[in-house]
């Protein structure tokens, strides 16, 4: 037993630490402890470290000009979905007796990496008192979701929101110019209750102008170009890590994991060449040679077109052309537009999306609605009386709210409020949007809707949400069963 | 995900001179591996278990379960160590448990194999070593624990051995630990390794400092 229950640290940034000598875990890298008030973690890595100066000048990168959690008006939002390193722990900063070195496989000089402690809603918490983090295998791997509570698994609408979350932080990295480059179900947390992920594991990083890490990836999200050789992780590579990543959490099964055996000779190589050489979408529309029997259900058509034609692009056209794949901020604006046409399922257990020319079938519970769903379509002023689609529709239900990115054409969901802008309402057998905007809604050739007032939706009916600059023209139409 | 399994086959000394102390670590080390192992979503997925143990017989006390199904078994130990006995039952299990690679059916991960014996084996077990090592069916990893075990019978069964002079419950705690941390990495790991890591090989975190790599 460790004589001493804690020890302390400086870290190079010149923050003085102090940790649990008993640790936490111990994985294949890095060995890990709680700092004494648990907000943060400290991993140091075992062994001798062949590639150490470069690790340390990619977490000073990092931790320095690369951080979306430090400086900007977002900061605060990206510290709550990255689990971002804070500092170094080199042995200038850290003094360890013998035997904890021994027992911990760490040699001298030492590199440890400080990290904040992930948020509570990332921890079960059973009876027991035992604490486990929300990998998003829990989620994803059939037999682990048997394991979990009911109350933790959350419906369609929450995993839409969860990918929408994962998608808007890798884009936030790409945009800055680095590559996750091991993105899996590993390395995300994920709460499917409240809607929320954070990525975790941003110590290997691919920082510019520096070497790639010697880490390839997890197996099932490494690209095919990389399993095969020809190229090593980057944004190109994360783009397909993050395909698999959504597809998983909203298909709950893998997008190249199919039938068809590519060689009889060990699982090994055959897993190699399934997701590298020979790597086949299982829904893929022209060739169906790795397509599950049965077929699986929900099936790539059930996610809406936005999804589908992402998903498509992605292990279709670009599988094998890493140019081709869909990027991180396509999936979230493709998130957001599934978000817009999602609709609840007949005994309101489950949200599915729904737009004209897709079966009025909830996909998960396979019941059929049975009455008209009104849908519209948005337009934004293009020149004076002069309207053009915005790429963008809303399927109605009873009771929704319409928020400022419905309203106006220059508001995206991403950073705008929640405040409610209207609402509709089916009332004695009546489709009514309600004005709650601080504006006037216009409905032309007829008039203005007041803050308040309520307009009868018909087939047809044409209606600027907001009489103000950027206000959207909706144009209503009905899904009949 | 896949429905390959990883096969984890443990084989356990339950001789006589593993009467008292030992051999309640082993029963305590099962069962904290498999609480561990049921931590952690990768190896719920794909994990399997079974516990083969030896004395003057073997007995496969634990046939290939499903990680969820899992019930540590209760262990006692008594007799001379037939290690031969339990190579071969070994051998046949794999045979009859892991589904084959074939142009027809996806079969099993490589199983994962990790034994331990504190003695000298008692029975012929030459021909059965020299079989295992030939057939090469799984990652064999062999433990020789205290000081009568001699680690050269265990390098004619894989070239993985290792060394744990120790046989304290802390050792056998720590031993787990690593078979635990060894199952979790497998489990991730395992999959496309393409060109990155030849498909034979596999590569374990660093065992704990009460064991040595046999050279």
């Amino acid at each position: 037993m460790a004589a001493a229950p804690y020890f302390n640290a400086k870290t190079v940034e010149g923050v003085e630490m102090t940790f649990e000598t008993e640790s936490i875990a111990s994985g294949g890298e890095k060995v890990v402890f709680f700092s004494k008030q648990h907000e943060h973690i400290i991993g140091f890595f075992h062994s001798h470290l062949a590639d150490r100066l470069e690790r340390k000048r990619r977490l000073e990168k990092i931790i320095g000009p690369f951080n979306p959690t430090k400086d900007g008006a977002q900061a605060n939002h990206w510290k709550k979905h990255f689990c971002w390193p804070v500092g170094i722990v080199d042995s200038r900063g850290v003094k360890l007796p013998p035997e904890f070195m021994r027992r911990h496989n760490l040699v001298e000089p030492v590199l440890g990496v400080v990290v904040p402690a992930y948020r509570n809603n990332f921890f079960f918490r059973d009876r027991t008192g035992s604490v486990r983090e929300k990998k998003g295998r829990w989620f994803t791997g059939m037999k682990a979701r048997k394991l979990l509570p009911d109350s933790e698994k959350g419906d369609f609408k929450r995993y839409l929101q969860v990918c929408a979350v994962m998608a808007s932080a890798v884009r936030r990295l790409h945009f800055g110019g680095l590559a996750h480059s091991d993105l899996s179900h590993n390395n995300v947390l994920i709460d499917p209750k409240n809607g929320d992920a954070c990525i975790i594991d941003c110590d290997s990083l691919v920082v510019p102008g520096i070497a790639p890490p010697s880490v390839l990836g997890t197996p099932g999200y490494i690209a095919p170009e990389v399993l095969t050789g020809t190229k090593l992780p980057s944004i190109e590579t994360d783009q397909h890590a993050l395909g698999v990543l959504l597809y998983e959490t909203l298909m709950l099964r893998h997008p190249l994991q199919g039938p068809k055996i590519h060689s009889s000779k060990s699982a090994e190589e055959d897993e190699a060449l399934a997701m590298g050489k020979h790597a086949l979408f299982i829904e893929n529309p022209t060739d169906h040679s790795n397509r599950p029997n049965p077929a699986p259900n929900p099936s790539l058509s059930a996610m809406g077109s936005h999804l589908q034609a992402l998903f498509l692009k992605t292990f279709v056209s670009g599988l094998h052309h890493p140019s081709g794949r869909a990027s991180a901020a396509e999936w979230e604006k493709a998130l957001y537009k599934t978000i817009d046409l999602l609709h609840p399922s007949p005994n309101g257990t489950e949200w599915f999306p729904l737009e004209p020319g897709t079966p009025m079938v909830c996909p998960f519970t396979r019941q059929r609605l049975t009455s008209p769903v009104p849908f519209a379509q948005f337009y934004r002023l293009k020149g004076p009386g002069a309207y053009t689609h915005d790429q963008a529709s809303l399927t109605v239900h009873h009771n929704m709210y319409i928020y400022k990115w419905h309203v106006f054409s220059n508001v995206s969901p991403m950073d705008a409020d929640r405040e409610p802008q209207g609402y509709f309402s089916f009332h004695q057998g009546k489709w009514y949007l309600v004005n709650q905007t601080e504006a006037q809604m216009y409905v032309p050739d007829s008039g203005y809707v007041e803050h308040g007032q309520a307009l009868e939706i018909k087939q047809g009916t044409q209606v600027i949400l907001s009489a103000e600059h950027n206000g959207r023209l909706a144009i209503f139409d009905f899904m009949n069963p | 995900m896949s429905l390959r399994r990883l096969p984890v086959y443990i084989l356990a000394d339950c001789s006589g001179s593993m009467n008292g102390n030992p051999i309640e670590s082993v029963k305590s080390g099962i069962r904290a591996l498999h609480s561990e192992l049921m931590g952690d979503p990768s190896a719920v997925e794909s994990t399997y278990l079974s516990v083969i143990t030896f004395d003057s017989n073997a007995q496969q006390i634990v046939p290939l379960t499903e990680l969820s199904q899992f019930n540590s078994p209760d262990l006692r130990a008594g007799g001379t160590t037939a290690l031969g006995a339990a190579l071969k039952l070994l051998s046949d299990a794999i045979d009859r448990e892991v589904k084959k690679n074939t142009p027809e059916q996806k079969g099993d991960w490589k199983p994962l194999i990790f034994i331990f014996t504190d003695g000298e084996p008692t029975d012929r077990w030459e021909p059965a070593a020299d079989e295992l090592k030939a057939k090469r069916p799984g990652n064999v990893i062999a433990v020789a624990c205290g000081d009568r075990a001699v680690p050269e019978v265990l390098k004619r069964v894989t070239d993985n051995v290792l060394i744990m002079k120790d046989m304290s419950p802390d050792a056998f705690k720590q031993f787990f630990k690593w078979v635990s941390a060894s199952i979790k990495q497998t489990s991730q790991k395992i999959g496309g390794t393409g060109a990155a890591a030849p498909a034979e090989g596999i590569s374990l975190p660093p065992p704990p400092p009460e064991i040595v790599i046999h050279m």
